[in-house]
């Protein structure tokens, strides 16, 4: 091959490249302020969104917002189910729990829940709630427990169980805070309830137990984290 | 005795002495509080007797 020409393709080769410099499968290139010549800008990470940072494009992670799912499962006929430790972390301040059930056997006559910290319940007699119920009937009733050892959400009934279904907003339940609740769903039988209650200490937890007072339960449970913004 | 299984996160697993043990302790804590409860309501409704009005005249009276 003449030199000229060697020396001619190499020129087109550079050019090529400066057009194109892509290096890495994903790689995009944008134009830059030197004309005929486009800068690389390297395949980001999974999940990240091209934006625009300093007048060119960029990757970024977007933030998270809304719920975050953190865990979930399903159970069946145990006496009692609890959230995997460190369930409840730094990363979120607050928590939204949704606790399906669909199935009851045994004797079971209430649904209770507690606290959980270092894989061990809490059964400090620091519980304290205050709810509202209306059944199907028209028939409503108050309810409350004060410094007890456990909170109790309500009655199953072994027939119609699938209608013990609740949300439950825990507060702060990782801070050096008092944890606070609100819960709101069906239990026993067409009967609605609404509670708001809270654990009377600044532990930090990490976890918590849902159990029934005797018998075995059968459902399942997701736990979602609630994005500061 | 009828064994009782407990579930943390996907893992299934027996109760434990502390468990059983806990579980006792509870029905005797549920007990007290619905004992409590009844003797409440027993009382109540013996001092309206007593009294000779119904629990809507007493709300009434108290509000």
């Amino acid at each position: 091959m003449p030199a000229d020409f060697e020396v001619a393709l190499q020129g087109v080769d550079t050019r090529l490249k400066a057009l194109q410099p892509g290096t890495t499968l994903g790689d995009l290139a944008y134009s830059s302020a030197t004309a005929n010549t486009n800068t690389r800008l390297p395949i980001g990470t999974t999940g990240q969104v091209l934006a625009v940072s300093g007048g060119v494009p960029a990757w970024a992670t977007p933030a998270t917002s809304g719920l975050t799912f953190i865990t979930g499962t399903s159970f069946s006929a145990v006496s009692s189910v609890s959230l995997p430790t460190d369930t409840f972390s730094t990363t979120y301040l607050n928590y939204k729990i949704i606790f399906n059930l669909t199935a009851a056997g045994g004797a079971i006559t209430e649904t209770r829940f507690r606290l959980r910290a270092a894989g061990a319940d809490n059964t400090s007699a620091l519980y304290s709630n205050g709810g509202y119920e209306i059944n199907s009937a028209g028939g409503g009733a108050a309810s409350s427990g004060q410094t007890q050892t456990s909170v109790l959400w309500g009655n199953i009934a072994t027939s119609t169980p699938e209608f013990t279904k609740f949300e439950m907003t825990l507060f702060s339940p990782k801070a050096t805070a008092y944890t606070t609740f609100n819960v709101n769903g069906s239990k026993g039988t067409a009967t609605w309830k609404a509670m708001t209650g809270f654990y009377e200490a600044t532990t930090s937890f990490d976890a918590m137990t849902f159990y029934p007072d005797a018998g075995t339960i059968t459902g399942s449970y997701r736990v979602y984290g609630i994005a500061n913004s | 005795m009828t064994k009782l299984f407990k579930q943390i996160g996907d893992e299934i697993v027996e109760f434990t002495e502390a468990d059983y043990a806990q579980m006792e302790l509870d029905k005797i804590e549920a007990k007290r509080i619905a004992d409590n409860l009844t003797s409440k309501e027993t009382s109540k409704a013996a001092l309206l007797a007593k009294l000779g009005i119904t629990a809507d005249e007493a709300k009434l009276l108290l509000s």
